[in-house]
């Protein structure tokens, strides 16, 4: 489904598809800067003449009511680029009449907005991305082994440390929730649109497993703690009947 | 570099073809485009609107309206007085490029 406009092209009326009316636009409106002053309103009409008439033939051709943007494409390469027509007369900014000074710091400003477009729509979206897959990488590997004993969280707790297992754990149950915000946000500024039905699912799904492999490796890590401290308690204790012993060899 | 000069080369005749095709007969801008795309004379439609403007502005064209069923009402073009005088010039110009050019290229 495409939004369309009606158009008058040199007195002949055209219903056109929205992309193909701003394609034809800039279309002519680049090659209008091109022209001199007193020839552009002739060459204008001329064209827009021509142009009405090959869509027209176009749309009789393909038998459609609304003018596409192949159709526009068409009568673009038919007629040529707006180089054709000869050099771009719009207003420029002349570089004599900039400051050394004024150079630089129109440079900075145009270096800082490249800087900040590249860092909100490249590089923001695209850590996010990277940091949703890490979480998501956690919560499943450590929430799946907590949930399958056959898939060896105790392995790996033996191997890697029951503490760092917790430790990525957590992040893992923080980061998703922090995850799914940010996601939101940055889809909701760049399209407009929020994220969907299926990226909750899964995201919360992982986050459920995430917070499975938590709760696991929690338990873990203060059972090995009561483990500890029940043996410290016992060294304790051994260490003050050899006291006892040293005390009674005293007395001996 | 080469495809540069070809297009330089045409650009530099094509008001002269224009002329001569309109001094055969009354001409619709549709009739020089299809004349000129025979001839292999036109790469692009663009280019013609422009020099059409230059020369009627130059008092070489001039052209009336009239009323089309396919569309919008057309630009029929016919040479002034000063464009045919200008037509007669350049015909007698070609014909010394042409000598010379054959001269060169076959000596």
């Amino acid at each position: 489904m495409k939004l369309t406009k009606n158009i008058n092209l040199h007195g002949i009326v055209l219903n056109i598809d929205d992309d193909a009316y701003q394609l034809l636009k800039e279309y002519l409106s680049d090659i209008e800067s091109r022209l001199p002053q007193d020839e552009r309103q002739d060459v204008m009409d001329d064209l827009e003449s021509r142009i009405a008439e090959l869509l027209r033939a176009a749309l009789f051709d393909h038998k459609y009511e609304s003018v596409t943007i192949d159709m526009v494409r068409a009568v673009r390469a038919r007629i040529g680029e707006p180089n054709e027509f000869g050099e771009n007369k719009r207003p420029v900014i002349k570089p004599e009449r900039i400051s050394r000074q004024g150079v630089g710091r129109v440079l900075t400003i145009v270096l800082k907005a490249i800087l900040i477009i590249i860092a909100i729509q490249i590089l923001f979206p695209v850590l996010v991305v990277i940091f949703g897959l890490l979480m998501a990488f956690f919560g499943v590997s450590i929430g799946g082994m907590a949930l399958v004993p056959a898939l060896g969280l105790e392995l790996l707790g033996g191997s890697v440390g029951w503490t760092w297992i917790l430790c990525l754990s957590i992040i893992a149950a923080i980061g998703l929730p922090i995850y799914m915000i940010v996601h939101w946000i940055v889809k909701y500024s760049r399209e407009r649109k929020h994220p969907s039905l299926r990226f909750w699912v899964i995201t919360i799904l992982i986050w459920l497993l995430s917070l499975g492999g938590l709760t696991a490796s929690l338990v873990k890590v203060v059972q090995m703690n009561e483990d500890n401290i029940t043996t410290i308690i016992q060294t304790m204790d051994n260490w003050e009947d050899l006291d006892d012993l040293d005390n009674l060899d005293e007395l001996d | 570099m080469v495809e540069n000069i070809k297009s330089q080369m045409k650009k530099g005749i094509l008001e002269y073809c224009i002329l001569s095709i309109i001094n055969r007969q009354e001409v619709y801008t549709s009739d020089i485009l299809e004349a000129l795309r025979q001839a292999n004379l036109l790469v692009v439609e663009g280019t013609l609107y422009p020099l059409l403007s230059r020369l009627k502005n130059n008092g070489l064209l001039k052209y009336r309206w009239q009323e089309s069923t396919d569309g919008p009402p057309r630009k029929y073009f016919t040479l002034t007085d000063e464009g045919q005088e200008m037509l007669i010039a350049l015909n007698d110009e070609w014909g010394v490029i042409n000598k010379a050019i054959n001269k060169i290229t076959k000596s």
